[in-house]
């Protein structure tokens, strides 16, 4: 009785998701049914089919067993991969989603991967119409990527203000808000994105002008080749390099959904690849199937701020495209701070990085940066 | 998630028989010429009552491949078939064609399906079942449109009856079989032989045509057989000309419905013949009688038969003439029948 009592008082999370590409979905299939194949074009007509649905609920989660909430993931049943489908399809799809979970009176809503580009613009109706808050989860996985580069850099003896950031697909939400958070701590910025001028349009809209070298190009290859540290953020939904395309003493931290780095199951040793806006719970979420994560106590920063904004009504929610302020991501960066048991993950793949694989790394790239400075002395 | 179920049914009124309608539905190698979401189906076995087939099938974009096992019951127009293996967790269903008032024949079609995935098949629930309906709605169509397309070329190719027995050429085979109806098209008739229906021969004096059968209603040995090319009007009239002339020889039994002797080297009988053909006599004899296998003669003509049916209470004994009675000799033997008259029989007989 003191449960249900509980359980109703508790601020509700809806993860609202899908699976990011092709591999997912048929890993997912495999799950629910393990015996048996099938064509991909069958099972992508299926799921397009397929109104949205509840997978899984979770009661009672806690950070710091004081403040519990509960979780609930709902399934948008779509695909990058559904060439035919039309949008008005898709946001349908993402209104049933809002409704399952309006329904049993969740107040927030964390929109993952391309459910919330494609309500970008229309958060405010949706929001007013499933008396919900929307929220894309951007900020949080901003800070998160942005925390994490600079935690990382630092483990592993890298001086970010010595270094070159090249940011894949740095015109978007995510990259800009990163690019406006990272000018100043880094020597220099190569930017990439589809056109040039949607990268000059935000470079010039940096409210404290640049603080660093920056070039911006299209060319993506170069843009890896010359970076110490890269950052992928873009809506590609094939791979586009693979772990072999990397300098040694590259860090490469790959935020795509999905990934835009194909990694092996032999990680390379001089270069530290990891999935990028990832954080650490006291707590596991587990559907039962692979969501592309290294480990059920790890979960994405997108709906993770879905979980801190049902906590912390003060917490500011993200919608549209540029509106992650330096702001937002000092709040979120302070809650990665001071929220119990948060913690950025460091993992890739299936692979989940331990302490001592971190200090091996730190070795590595100490031995590459002196054979450079040998090199050019 | 328990089996779904859909089913349809279509109704043809008019001149339409069940035959056609069969032919068409067991007839799966055709389906992907006039099912738009059949696009192929391999025919792995098949006997007159059972066959294997694989199946792709594409609904709404969606491509289904399986594998069923089929069940033709050709008696009464039904074919059922299950999966074994294939897209579905399983799949099967039911065709039956069945008589519709007083004309006109009635086309059932259901599935029950099974996709097998879990959650999926949950959430899809209603909205793949309605997909599966509008697919068996636009199979049955196909069905019916091809059904009609069938009757219109009847109408188009119209039909001479016959109404006769002739001998025509089946596979290089003379047979003797009842032709109901000859068109441009094809030709209707009753045989109860076996042939090879998928690729016929049919000769019928110096024409010869190549042909498929139409239907074959094992039930009632009744074919319409289609020729693969449209004759021409030319041999069509001959066609017509030959099945229907009398010159023919009939194994068509001719009614004598008259007393005569049956006479051995040392006995007569007077027996009442009902019927005769050039295949034998059919004959009713009141007293004791055992057949012997020995030359015998009628109306003055020498013959040999053997018994082949001596039914007891009606005293009817059907012989068989040992060799089938030439035109010439058959003819000769009918005149003498018809002229035979009781005075000479008397005599014959020895009264």
């Amino acid at each position: 009785m003191e449960n249900d009592l509980q359980n109703l008082k508790n601020p509700k999370v809806a993860f609202i998701a899908h699976p990011t590409d092709m591999n997912m979905y048929r890993s997912y299939i495999r799950y629910l049914k393990p015996d048996k194949t099938y064509d991909d074009k069958l099972l992508l007509k299926l799921f397009e089919w397929s109104p949205s649905y509840k997978i899984a609920e979770w009661k009672n989660l806690s950070f710091d067993n004081i403040d519990f909430f509960d979780a609930m993931f709902v399934m948008v049943p779509f695909l990058p991969e559904m060439k035919d489908i039309s949008l008005k399809k898709i946001v349908e799809k993402i209104d049933q989603a809002l409704t399952i979970a309006s329904d049993k009176n969740y107040s927030v809503a964390a929109l993952g991967a391309f459910t919330s580009i494609v309500l970008q613009g229309q958060e405010k109706d949706f929001a007013q119409k499933h008396n919900m808050v929307l929220t894309s989860g951007n900020s949080l996985t901003a800070a998160t990527i942005v925390r994490s580069i600079e935690q990382i850099s630092s483990t592993l003896g890298v001086a970010l203000d010595e270094c070159t950031l090249g940011i894949i697909g740095a015109s978007g939400d995510i990259g800009s808000a990163c690019v406006a958070y990272m000018q100043n701590k880094v020597k220099a910025m190569i930017l990439t994105a589809r056109s040039e001028a949607s990268l000059q349009t935000m470079v010039k809209s940096l409210a404290s002008g640049s603080g660093c070298d920056m070039k911006l190009t299209t060319d993506n290859k170069a843009a890896v080749a010359k970076s110490d540290i890269v950052l992928f953020v873009t809506s590609s939904y094939v791979p586009m390099f693979s772990q072999n395309d990397f300098m040694p003493g590259t860090i490469v931290c790959d935020a795509s959904a999905p990934l835009n780095v194909r990694v092996s199951s032999q990680l390379r040793d001089d270069v530290f690849i990891y999935h990028g806006g990832i954080l650490s719970l006291p707590f596991t979420i587990d559907p039962g199937f692979d969501i592309g994560l290294a480990s059920p106590n790890t979960f994405y920063g997108c709906q993770i701020e879905g979980a801190l904004l049902a906590l912390d009504a003060s917490l500011p929610y993200s919608w549209g495209r540029g509106n992650i302020s330096m702001k937002k991501i000092g709040d979120f960066i302070r809650k990665l701070y001071t929220v119990p048991n948060l913690r950025i993950a460091y993992s890739v793949g299936t692979h989940t990085y331990l302490q001592a694989n971190l200090h091996k790394y730190k070795q590595v790239f100490s031995r590459i940066k002196n054979k450079q400075f040998l090199e050019c002395a | 998630m328990a089996n779904q179920k859909v089913e349809t049914e279509a109704v043809l009124k008019g001149k339409v028989r069940k035959e056609f309608a069969w032919k068409i539905i067991s007839d799966y190698s055709r389906y992907e010429f006039f099912m738009e979401n059949v696009d192929k189906i391999n025919i792995l076995e098949r006997t007159p009552t059972e066959g294997k087939s694989e199946w792709f099938v594409t609904i709404e974009e969606a491509p289904l491949k399986w594998v069923e096992r089929d069940y033709y019951d050709v008696d009464n127009y039904e074919l059922r078939f299950e999966s074994i293996g294939g897209d579905f967790e399983s799949i099967r269903g039911r065709w039956k064609v069945e008589n519709f008032q007083n004309e006109g024949i009635k086309i059932f079609f259901t599935i029950e399906y099974d996709l097998g995935i879990p959650v999926i098949e949950e959430v899809l629930g209603h909205i793949l079942k309605e997909k599966m309906k509008t697919n068996i709605d636009s199979m049955i169509h196909a069905i019916k449109e091809e059904l009609t397309k069938s009757q219109d070329d009847d109408r188009k190719y119209p039909r001479y009856n016959i109404g006769k027995y002739n001998n025509i050429s089946l596979n290089n085979k003379l047979v003797r079989a009842f032709i109901v109806n000859v068109s441009k098209k094809g030709m209707m008739f009753y045989y109860d032989g076996e042939f090879d229906a998928q690729n016929i021969l049919v000769k019928i004096q110096d024409i010869a045509l190549e042909a498929e059968a139409l239907f074959n209603d094992l039930k009632h040995k009744n074919i319409r057989i289609i020729f693969k090319q449209i004759i021409t009007q030319t041999q069509l009239e001959s066609l017509v000309g030959f099945l229907g002339s009398d010159s023919i020889r009939a194994y068509e039994r001719e009614n004598i419905d008259k007393y005569m002797p049956i006479i051995f080297s040392d006995s007569a009988y007077s027996a009442f013949v009902i019927n005769i053909s050039p295949k034998g006599i059919l004959f009713r004899y009141d007293g004791t009688f055992d057949w012997r296998d020995e030359m015998f003669e009628l109306a003055g003509v020498k013959l040999l038969a053997r018994e082949v049916h001596h039914e007891i209470a009606s005293k009817t004994i059907r012989i068989a003439f040992t060799d089938t009675l030439n035109d010439i000799f058959y003819a000769d033997l009918l005149k003498k029948i018809n002229h035979y008259d009781v005075g000479q029989q008397q005599m014959e007989l020895g009264f």
